[in-house]
This record gives C-alpha cells, structure tokens and sequence, in this order.
C-alpha cells in the first residue's frame, strides 16, 4: 500500500510525495534528491535518522543547523 | 512611577508568582530585545542585561529600538524602553559577557555566535545558582529555543547534543538573517517558558518553528 507523507524543509517549502511500503527517510530524501547532511531529522517532530521508517501521514522535517540571534 | 494593573493576566501568571524569579538576558539584539520586553511586560521586576553593542541602522527594522535610539548603548536603549513601555527599571550592563560575570535565577542566550553560546554554557552548566536556561538560536525565518535545567544531568547531556560549531552552522546570508515577526515570536516563546517555569508548569525542552513553511515542533 502506498503511503502519503509531507518533507518539510524549514526555511524553504513543504513537498507531498507517494512512497512505497518498507521505505525509510533516507530512501525517500536520495530519491527526491534532498541530502541531510548536518541538519536535524525529524519525523513528526521526533528525533530520526535515515534509517527511520516510513508511515502514512508522517512528517519529516529537515530542521538546519542555526546560530544568529542579531 | 505608577501602579501598573495585571488584572487581565491574573489567573496566566501574577506578579506575586515572578516576584522571586531573577532573569538575566546575555545579548540585547533580534532575540533579546522583545525577550526583555515580553519579560517586563510580563511583571518581572529583577532584570539584569547584557550587551556592548550600540544601535545601528540595520537593527531598526528587527529589533525592539526606535530611531532616536540610533547610536546608543543597545542596553540603555532597553532599560528606557522598558521603563517606558512596562513601567520597570531593569539592570544595564553595557559590556560583553565574557564568562567571568555571576549568574543566578534564569538565564536567557541570545547571542548571535556558537562560539557566544558556548561560553555562556559553561557559566551555566551545574551552576546551582541557575535555576533555568533559556537559549535561543534565529536563522531566516526559523527559530530554535532550547530550556534547560542546569542541575539537571539529563537536561545538560541534551542539550550539548544540540551544540554545533559555528562552522558547522548554516550561515545564511547578510540579507536574510532576520525579521521582525520572528524576533517577536521567539520573545513570546521565551516569555512563555519563563512564566511557565515560574508557574511549575510543564516548560517544553525544545520548541523549533518555521515561519516559512508554518511549521511547528515541541518536545517536553
């Protein structure tokens, strides 16, 4: 069964996609060519990693390393 | 000085709950001016700032200072402000902090520097002076507010997993560092912490909104 979930790229925009059963947040991003590397991964809000598998109606958010405070 | 009313805000928070609370806030600029606002506002009444920078052009349009503040210490441009708008006399330090001040109560980051965070992190680390830290971090339109117990082991191992280098950091341009809206958004966040410490509510370790994408995440 195909599953809808939304990648949320803070700071940038909000993308819906269609994956496939047994696919994880690090397959997805390779496929939709978005590389993590250095940002935060959440999936609903929850500390993930690219391992983390995929359900209907999750989130992931790709959350940036940021400083400034000006 | 005149008595200020918080009826409308009793059953939120009331002033006899803030009485004890002593909050220092470490940089006066897009997260700390409306921060120190909020809080005084709010009722806080002990209010230590720090800040060496003066008001410049660039901070008018997203930070809590008008123009006739323009060329003056960031700090005293605050403490007049807030006596204006809150009717309260906070503490000015028109100097960096440099780790060699004493802290105590609630302490609030907003610096604009890893390097500033980290150094304010080992003042504040299992320093039973500090009840709370409240650290705030702005990129763009997103913001990061990390609240921590420094007594706490747990708290304290979390939150140096959320330290980076600045290096590490992404560092957005000149041009989109900060907005208005988002230096007002972190001040309620941050205020809202305080008063939910205050209060022995539930205070969330970590809030992380986007106003981008409208996104908004909070773990307890």
């Amino acid at each position: 069964m195909r599953k809808f979930v939304k990648v949320a790229r803070l700071g940038d925009q909000v993308k819906e996609f269609f994956v496939e059963e047994g696919q994880t947040v690090g397959s997805l991003l390779d496929e939709v060519g978005i590389d993590p590397e250095g940002w935060d991964l959440r999936v609903n809000g929850v500390p993930s990693s690219r391992e983390t598998p995929l359900e209907d109606g999750d989130i992931v958010t790709l959350v940036p390393p940021i400083k400034g405070g000006i | 000085m005149i008595d200020i009313d918080f009826w409308r805000q009793l059953d939120i928070v009331s002033p006899e709950d803030l009485a004890s609370l002593r909050v220092t806030v470490i940089g006066v600029g897009g997260i700390g001016s409306p921060t120190t606002l909020a809080l005084a506002k709010m009722g806080i009444r002990n209010i230590i700032v720090y800040d060496d920078d003066k008001v410049e052009p660039h901070n008018l349009p997203n930070q809590f200072y008008k123009k006739t503040d323009l060329g003056v210490l960031k700090v005293c441009a605050l403490a007049n402000l807030v006596d204006e708008f809150a009717n309260a006399t906070i503490e000015a330090r028109a100097e960096r902090f440099d780790g060699s001040q004493e802290l105590s109560g609630v302490v609030v980051s907003g610096v604009d520097t890893m390097e500033a965070r980290k150094l304010i992190w080992t003042a504040v680390k299992f320093n039973p002076a500090v009840q709370l830290y409240v650290e705030a971090r702005m990129g763009a339109e997103i913001a990061r507010i990390h609240t921590v117990q420094p007594s706490d082991i747990f708290g304290v191992k979390w939150y140096e997993s959320t330290l980076y280098t600045d290096e590490e950091a992404v560092q957005a341009p000149c041009t989109a560092r900060a907005i208005i809206y988002c230096s007002l958004m972190i001040g309620a966040l941050v205020a809202n912490q305080v008063k939910k410490f205050a209060n022995a509510e539930a205070w969330a370790r970590e809030v992380i909104f986007d106003m981008m994408t409208l996104s908004l995440i909070v773990n307890y």
